[in-house]
């Protein structure tokens, strides 16, 4: 309650009041009351005009930052891609581990056929799908040993 | 409930791109609104909305497709509003004069408008000085002009609790006014 309201008046009963949240009759005791009762008529006023400020404060249009669209797709990955590592958890570290030796020898590829390129560049590419085929071939039997055979 | 909610409902739950991306073309403005209402800081205001919207894409699986989203997502954002911990500083909303001069022409009363620009800002200082169910119940009232039911629901507390962070609310809000010089009736 305000230290300085000195009435005894329901102060929230005037709140409503400004508010338009009371019944007619309710209105129309506080309006009776306020023409008599000084107190109650400066809170009245005072409450009236911080209404109308804060409708005031509403009605200036909030400004959207220019990134906020691009924000978008970034939460949705960070939201979707996220979960689908939780859901697949054997699968994402089979599939990054072979993603991790494709990259490597791709790098060997891009190396090599600097050097001599008509004859080692065929090389690299069969080294490279050779690798990942083996190494994928040693994470399965890894994780089927780690699960029992379950992979 | 709209075509377009059902549409983007169900293309979410398939786990589609496309509905995500509806789903944040339609809701993100009225998202980004309520938070930055609540912090009056831009990057504070992303935060919210991200955290807002990776909570709504995880548990649309679980959303019942017969209802609408916005209430669904209003919810949301409420709590993750009211669960945030404010920085130690918001922007400074003090106004550029700069601006000003560049905006007013020069018919107008320039002192007028200055003074309705400054206590606009006050205000806007003051509601989001204020703690935070009381922030979020002045938000919802005044700013989305929601019902006390609906603000009940949306804070999950009985109306007369939500009229007394109301009451505070606004008192807070006076006080600071007042201590500014701004009004005194």
């Amino acid at each position: 309650m305000d230290s300085d309201f000195m009435c005894k008046m329901d102060i929230d009963m005037l709140e409503d009041y400004v508010d338009n949240c009371l019944s007619r009759p309710e209105t129309l005791l506080i309006e009776a009351h306020i023409k008599s009762c000084s107190v109650c008529r400066k809170f009245v006023s005072e409450l009236k005009l911080l209404f109308w400020e804060l409708d005031r404060a509403a009605k200036e249009p909030v400004d959207i930052p220019d990134d906020i669209g691009s924000l978008g797709i970034l939460i949705r990955k960070a939201a979707i891609d996220d979960s689908a590592k939780k859901n697949n958890g054997i699968k994402f570290v089979f599939n990054t581990s072979a993603g991790v030796l494709r990259n490597a020898f791709s790098f060997t590829q891009y190396v090599i056929p600097s050097v001599n390129p008509g004859i080692i560049k065929s090389y690299g590419y069969k080294l490279r799908d050779k690798a990942v085929k083996s190494g994928r071939r040693y994470l399965k039997r890894r994780i089927s040993g780690i699960l029992g055979g379950k992979a | 409930m709209g075509t377009d909610d059902q549409k983007i409902v169900s293309l979410c739950k398939k786990n589609s791109s496309e509905g995500f991306d509806m789903l944040y073309q339609a809701y993100h403005r009225y998202v980004y609104t309520i938070c930055y209402r609540s912090t009056y800081n831009t990057e504070d205001a992303k935060d919210l909305l991200q955290e807002v919207f990776i909570k709504v894409y995880r548990n649309i699986g679980s959303f019942a497709q017969s209802k609408p989203l916005l209430p669904w997502i209003r919810k949301i954002t409420v709590n993750v509003c009211i669960n945030h911990k404010q920085r130690a500083k918001t922007e400074n909303l003090s106004l550029d004069l700069e601006s000003f001069r560049n905006t007013v022409s020069a018919e107008e009363d320039i002192q007028s408008t200055v003074i309705s620009g400054l206590m606009l800002s006050s205000v806007e200082k003051a509601v989001s000085t204020l703690p935070a169910n009381e922030r979020m119940a002045v938000i919802l009232r005044h700013f989305d002009e929601r019902s006390y039911d609906e603000i009940a629901g949306l804070m999950d507390r009985p109306v007369g609790t939500i009229k007394t962070y109301l009451y505070r609310g606004r008192r807070m809000i006076r006080d600071k006014l007042k201590q500014e010089g701004f009004w005194e009736v």
